[in-house]
This record gives structure tokens, C-alpha cells and sequence, in this order.
């Protein structure tokens, strides 16, 4: 297996969770017992799993975040809540609110705007539109080279990333840079939008073709100037359209 | 991280028994061992049985005449090595060897080192790191860790797909290694030339 290939398929992480199959798994030991880099990923990833056990071993049980279940599913009503959904009541009460529900949907019309992000802007869309969308998170893997995304031309398309959470910043500013380092898009992005992968529109024909970055900077940590900004984070792409 | 080789001069000192090169070189490649070998045999015994005939057998063929002559080879070899233990291994058990083409793929399960890579410091560490993710995120890592429910069930519940539990394993890995990097702990350094 080559390198790039194992942090293509992100073999350690399949590697951990059991996913690879026999010949892989194989394949990906007699790399990573030949590559320190991928020694290090994949003792990292071990690392991470057991410590979890570890840790998670001695906290408290939460309620579980379960998707919610089909009425099918739900088991019948009894005592206090049976009589609430006797038929003499319930028949009333369902019609009422179906007179609101419908007084709402035709008398007060809502406007409806999707944004897919803050970083470029409102995406007005009168339907609902698949979009391409490109994981840059393996992109700044040591080793790896830069990502290349193909995406049709006039279309929107997606990025989303992780931003390390690293230093004690007060938000960050994230750039879309091209091969010359100059800025083509400039956003900034909170310290709670930072805490999950973001995600960012790129407009339909905003972007040439060509190797481009995302940078993101962290803004004013404790002790430091405000305004100074400290780079956390590089993702190299390649963007190329189709025919 | 730290990068080294294993190079001409590291091969020589492991040769001439270098204790130090000795120590950086069962540490490093032990803990391949192990991960390699947990996620084929439960036992811990079995395991740490194979590990060190392993070492054993690398050790001879080094002091050898034909010894190892590549020392970029060294990883591949002991690989290799690990590979022909494991195979008499399952011999001489009766489990028939589990490399054949007709042996059904595994079961799909969680890597499990049996507390091997714990300690109180990066538990602490990668608790620092849970803490940070969203409650679903954590919930989900800890149905297939802990709990160790099935894969395919977990994501039906949790309403993601296999793909998401990898990105999330790696992004959780990606922050952790600040972390570990910062502590610079329980890693095999190379030792100084």
C-alpha cells in the first residue's frame, strides 16, 4: 500500500474500527511497520479508542440522543394520557388544530431563505438543490498532497474542514487563498461555529481553476496584540471543472 | 512528531547490542505488535507470547552472518516475522492458518488493546478532547467503544452513516494529537547519534 493511499482511506481509522478487509489490513501492516509516519497515525488512533474506553468507563450514563421513533413504534396510551385520547376529546382537539395549521399555511405565508453558510454570503433557492461538497480534513496530512476536486462548471459547490483547537483564540478568520498567497474570499468564524466542522458555499464561478487554500488564522489570544492573527490551520486544494 | 530512520547506523548499533537503540526499538516497534495482533487474537497471553518471539527471532537473524542487510527493511522484516509467529501460532492451537483465501473475513470489531496504551494522563487528555465534541458526537463514540454495540446499528440510530464515524474518529484523533504532541509522553525517542 502506498502512503498516500493509506491516508486516502483513512486506514487507520478503518484500521481501528475493524473495517479493513483481510487483504488491506495486510496490505496497510506491512506499511505502517515500514513508515513512521503512519506507525504514528495509526498508535494515535489506537491511543485515542482505548483512552475513550477509559475515560468514558467512569463517567455517568446520559439519556441517549436517539432519532425520534414511529408512531407504530410508540406503545399505547394508558391511564391519564388514554383519556385525553379518547375519541369524544381528541376528535375536537385535532380539528382545531388543523384550522390553525391551515390558517397558517395559507393566510401567513413564510419566506423561506436557505444559507448554506456565513462565509459567502445568503444562497436565496426557491428548491431544494444537491450540492457537491469536498472534505478538506485529510487535506493538511503531512505527506499528502493537496486535494483535487473536480466540480461542473456553474455550479455551487461545498467545502468543509475542521479548525484545531489549539490556543486560546477569540475567533478566527478563514481565507480562500490562490496559488499566488492573495486572498480571494475573507470570513470570519466564531469560536462556537469552530467547535464542529465548517462548512463553506463557494459560489457558482467565484473560483478559478487552479491550486487554491483555505487558511485559517486565530485572532486575538490572551497576552497577544489584538488583532494579530496566528495561522492554525492549511488546507492546499486543486480545483479543476468538468467537461 | 518526531521523525527518524532506520538507517545504516541505527542497523550497526542494534547489531552491537546499543542499549539504548535496543530500548527505542522494542518500545517502538512493541506497540505495532500489539495493535497488530489484538486485532487478530483476544487472549493477552497469546499476544504478548507472539511479541516476544518475534523480538526473539529478529535479534538472531541480526546477529546472523546473512543477518538483515536492508535497514530500510527493518519495519517489513519484523512484520514478516510476526507474520510466520502468528502463523505457528495458529497451528499449534488447531485454529488451521487464518491467511487462507477461504477463511471468511473477520468480524467487524472495535480494536481492543485491553488498556494497553492507557495511562492517567492521556485518558485525561482524550477526555479534554470528548468534552469538546457535540453530546450526539459523544454519545456515538461511546455506543461503539464502550458499549460496543454494532457499527451498522449505532449509525442507523444515531442517523449517520460509516463514512461520518471515520471523519469523526480522525477529526477526534487530529485534536488529540495536540494534545499528546504538547505532553511529548509515552513515545519511543530515537536515541541521539
Amino acid at each position: 500500500m502506498e502512503h498516500l493511499q493509506a491516508i486516502q482511506l483513512k486506514a487507520a481509522e478503518r484500521y481501528v474500527l475493524g473495517e479493513l478487509p483481510s487483504d488491506l489490513r495486510e496490505r496497510y501492516e506491512e506499511h505502517f511497520f515500514s513508515c513512521v509516519e503512519c506507525a504514528e497515525e495509526l498508535s494515535l488512533a489506537a491511543a485515542f479508542v482505548e483512552n475513550s474506553r477509559a475515560a468514558m468507563g467512569s463517567e455517568p450514563v446520559m439519556p441517549p440522543v436517539r432519532l425520534p421513533v414511529s408512531a407504530a413504534q410508540r406503545p399505547a396510551a394508558s391511564g391519564w394520557l388514554g383519556a385525553f385520547l379518547r375519541p369524544s376529546f381528541a376528535v375536537p382537539v385535532f380539528a382545531a388544530l388543523l384550522l390553525l395549521v391551515t390558517y397558517q399555511t395559507f393566510l401567513v405565508i413564510p419566506r423561506l431563505k436557505t444559507t448554506a453558510t456565513q462565509s459567502v454570503g445568503a444562497l436565496a433557492t426557491a428548491a431544494p438543490q444537491a450540492l457537491a461538497s469536498f472534505s478538506l480534513i485529510t487535506a493538511d496530512s503531512r505527506g499528502g498532497e493537496p486535494l483535487a476536486l473536480t466540480v461542473a462548471p456553474g455550479q455551487p459547490f461545498s467545502l468543509y474542514f475542521d479548525i484545531p483547537p489549539a490556543g486560546n483564540y477569540s475567533s478566527y478568520i478563514c481565507e480562500i487563498v490562490n496559488s499566488a498567497g492573495a486572498a480571494e474570499f475573507s470570513l470570519n468564524i466564531s469560536t462556537e461555529q469552530a467547535k464542529n466542522a465548517v462548512q463553506l458555499l463557494i459560489p457558482s464561478s467565484s473560483l478559478g481553476p487552479g491550486k487554491h487554500a483555505v487558511v485559517v488564522r486565530g485572532l486575538g489570544t490572551q497576552g497577544s496584540a489584538s488583532g494579530s492573527a496566528t495561522e492554525v490551520a492549511r488546507y492546499p486544494f486543486t480545483l479543476a471543472f468538468s467537461q | 512528531m518526531e521523525f527518524f530512520s532506520f538507517d545504516e547506523a541505527y542497523l550497526k548499533r542494534l547489531r552491537e547490542r546499543d542499549f539504548p537503540t535496543e530500548q527505542h526499538f522494542v518500545a517502538y516497534f512493541r506497540k505495532l505488535l500489539v495493535i497488530k495482533l489484538r486485532s487478530r487474537l483476544r487472549g493477552s497471553q497469546a499476544v504478548d507470547d507472539i511479541a516476544q518471539e518475534t523480538f526473539l527471532r529478529v535479534f538472531k537473524a541480526m546477529g546472523s552472518e546473512r543477518g538483515i542487510r536492508q535497514p530500510e527493511r527493518l519495519g517489513a522484516f519484523v512484520n514478516s516475522v510476526c507474520n510466520n509467529v502468528l502463523q505457528e501460532f495458529y497451528r499449534s492451537s488447531g485454529q488451521g492458518t487464518q491467511l487462507d483465501d477461504d477463511t471468511p473475513e473477520p468480524v467487524d470489531h472495535v480494536l481492543d488493546l485491553d488498556g494497553f496504551l492507557v495511562s492517567k494522563e492521556t485518558r485525561e487528555q482524550v477526555r479534554k478532547v470528548l468534552d469538546q465534541l457535540p453530546e450526539k458526537d459523544r454519545q456515538l463514540l461511546r455506543a461503539i467503544f464502550l458499549e460496543e454495540k454494532e457499527k451498522d446499528q449505532v449509525c442507523r440510530e444515531f442517523g449517520v452513516d460509516r463514512d461520518y464515524l471515520r471523519v469523526l474518529l480522525h477529526r477526534a484523533k487530529n485534536n488529540f494529537r495536540v494534545f499528546y504532541e504538547k505532553s511529548g509522553a509515552e513515545r519511543p525517542r530515537a536515541p541521539k547519534q
